[in-house]
């Protein structure tokens, strides 16, 4: 350090000792073991709820097994690939090595397409931090010194920038035709088959990350419908912004329009081809309560045990993962059925294995991207309870997976 | 290496006395130096003391872990860091924050700590964007190296060196207009 970041560090360290004039004190060790008690009292608390109920849902994925579910994925790569094996913990442990993922994924800024095409991201691009499967190619959301920017990676190898983000997070329409994302002035952004992006207009609020598409043409005469998570009209720098859940695209014939939907979710992880939603609804100190509504906002079923990701392609399945987040990621994977909340599937990892991504891969499988102390893989999980790795173990330092899922 | 097929369950909170007595003894030693990262992070006496409590406890029921990944100090961190990015999404939390914010409110006269510039990069530092704030604060408080402070906060070390510089490059700015505002006065 030179002197003038000598000096930086004197004075934030001054800085810092008004903390002790200010009277704040140390934590004893009864108080910290009191809250990691209630952490721990949580966790479990809601692992035994999930597990009682798997326990009342099991012939649920039997009958799946059973009925010939499998056979709507893709047949393995090989067929020296040996059958994937039940497990009754998510671990990076001696798995068999199956097809590679149907939906593509990323490793370490490298696009990997379901046809086995490689495009390796510019430099320019910065640190992939969300991707999405469309037509032709991969939208890609990076962080590029300090800005959200969206890409667009051809398969051909070609790259187009999309422009800024105001979050690194996109959304897809079901098939893949259409990308969402919200632009940094709070508007929402689609990218229909790879063309050039077009800015819808602003909606009710500031449009802070889409979460849903439906539909799969976006224009005049299209049918697509964006859902947004925005902050209500009063924007971001007032005291107490609320959050609201929006539908913006062509709800009408020929012009784009925006509606703002009646619901209690605060945070809407998914919303499925016939309108229902799932997200958060509260929150507390250690964990989240979630809920799914119908198209009225009627709801239909919530819980606190799980975290909601996403409905599946058929939206007979709903994503769950764990309730509270430690920034790190997930400690359990949860198969809601979604109209009942019926656990269809639970599965909690290993000591020490933390899920950094779930996806769905097709109507019956999940892939979930894995870190475990220096390596990190993507398993393939059916709803039988059967585990392989789509993509084996790969070196990972400091708790960031190299390896990222396209969003489902 | 663990493994799937089953077998009595690997995951345990529960620790030796052993571990226990390591936890305590990490505490004791480090409390002060987090508690001082939350407060230059959040601005907010409580708040600070409240994000440690939840670091320590989860760090505590982690402990056997990351006692034999033997990396506590940089866990904590990103464990500090992590928990004040969720408070920061928490629009519940953000009210509560706003109490006892530096951004909007002179330092008082009983902070006897303050003096003149100190007190007016205090305030500059904190008007700083919340990622460029972590950056300056782990960079430069917590004398961290470029390759550390992009581990603790989950970022490429082009994105810190650029965030530290520009963190930096404001401070300097602001500080220089101050100066001028005050001798106008």
């Amino acid at each position: 350090m030179n002197r003038s970041e000598d000096q930086l560090h004197d004075d934030l360290a001054r800085g810092a000792e008004v903390f002790d004039a200010r009277g704040g004190r140390e934590r004893t060790i009864d108080e910290v073991l009191g809250t990691a008690r209630t952490i721990r009292r949580r966790r479990r608390a809601g692992a035994g709820l999930v597990a009682a109920a798997v326990l009342a849902a099991v012939a649920v994925p039997v009958g799946l097994a059973m009925g010939g579910q499998q056979t709507t994925a893709p047949p393995p790569a090989t067929t020296t690939t040996p059958t994937p094996r039940p497990v009754q913990r998510i671990g990076l442990g001696d798995l068999p090595v199956g097809r590679t993922p149907a939906t593509g994924w990323v490793d370490a800024g490298t696009w990997h397409a379901p046809d086995g095409t490689v495009v390796k991201a510019p430099a320019r691009i910065g640190e992939v931090r969300a991707a999405a499967r469309t037509t032709g190619g991969v939208v890609v959301a990076s962080n590029t010194e300090g800005h959200s920017e969206a890409w667009l990676l051809h398969d051909d190898g070609r790259v187009d920038d999309l422009g800024a983000m105001g979050s690194l997070s996109l959304a897809r329409s079901p098939q893949g035709h259409v990308v969402a994302f919200a632009g940094p002035d709070g508007r929402p952004i689609v990218v229909q088959d790879g063309q050039a992006p077009t800015v819808l207009p602003a909606v009710g609020g500031l449009a802070q990350q889409a979460v849903a598409v439906s539909g799969e043409q976006c224009g005049p005469h299209g049918d697509c419908v964006v859902y947004l998570t925005a902050l209500d009209a009063a924007g971001p720098g007032a005291q107490n912004p609320g959050q609201s859940t929006w539908a913006s695209g062509w709800l009408t014939p020929t012009a784009p329009t925006a509606e703002r939907l009646r619901t209690r979710i605060q945070t809407v992880a998914d919303v499925d081809s016939d309108g229902r939603r799932a997200g958060i609804v509260s929150r507390f100190q250690s964990g989240t309560c979630s809920e799914v509504e119908d198209t009225t906002g009627r709801k239909l079923w919530d819980t606190c045990t799980a975290r909601f990701d996403a409905f599946s392609p058929d939206d007979a399945h709903l994503l769950g993962m764990s309730p509270y987040g430690d920034g790190l990621g997930s400690t359990d994977l949860t198969v809601f059925e979604p109209s009942t909340g019926a656990v269809q599937l639970h599965l909690r990892t290993l000591a020490g294995v933390v899920i950094t991504q779930l996806a769905w891969e097709d109507d019956s499988h999940v892939l979930a991207a894995v870190i475990e102390a220096g390596r990190a893989a993507v398993i393939r999980i059916g709803l039988d309870g059967r585990a392989e790795y789509a993509v084996p173990p790969v070196t990972q330092h400091d708790d960031v997976n190299p390896l990222l899922l396209p969003a489902s | 290496m663990h493994t799937t097929m089953g077998g009595p369950p690997v995951r345990t909170d529960h620790h030796e006395p052993e571990a226990e007595h390591g936890f305590e003894a990490w505490m004791a030693a480090r409390q002060r130096r987090l508690l001082h990262i939350a407060w230059l992070l959040t601005g907010d006496v409580h708040t600070a003391e409240d994000l440690v409590q939840t670091t320590l406890a989860k760090l505590y029921l982690a402990w056997d872990r990351v006692d034999r990944d033997g990396n506590v100090d940089a866990y904590a961190r990103r464990i500090l860091v992590n928990e004040h990015n969720s408070l920061w999404r928490r629009p519940w939390r953000r009210r509560e924050v706003s109490t006892d914010d530096f951004t909007g409110r002179e330092p008082s006269v009983e902070d006897d700590a303050y003096d003149g510039t100190n007190a007016e990069l205090w305030r500059h530092v904190h008007a700083l964007p919340r990622g460029q704030r972590a950056v300056i604060v782990l960079r430069y408080y917590e004398q961290l190296s470029e390759a550390e402070t992009a581990a603790a906060l989950g970022l490429s070390l082009g994105t810190v060196k650029s965030q530290a510089s520009r963190g930096i490059a404001t401070l300097r700015t602001r500080m220089a207009a101050s100066a001028g505002s005050e001798v106008e006065r």
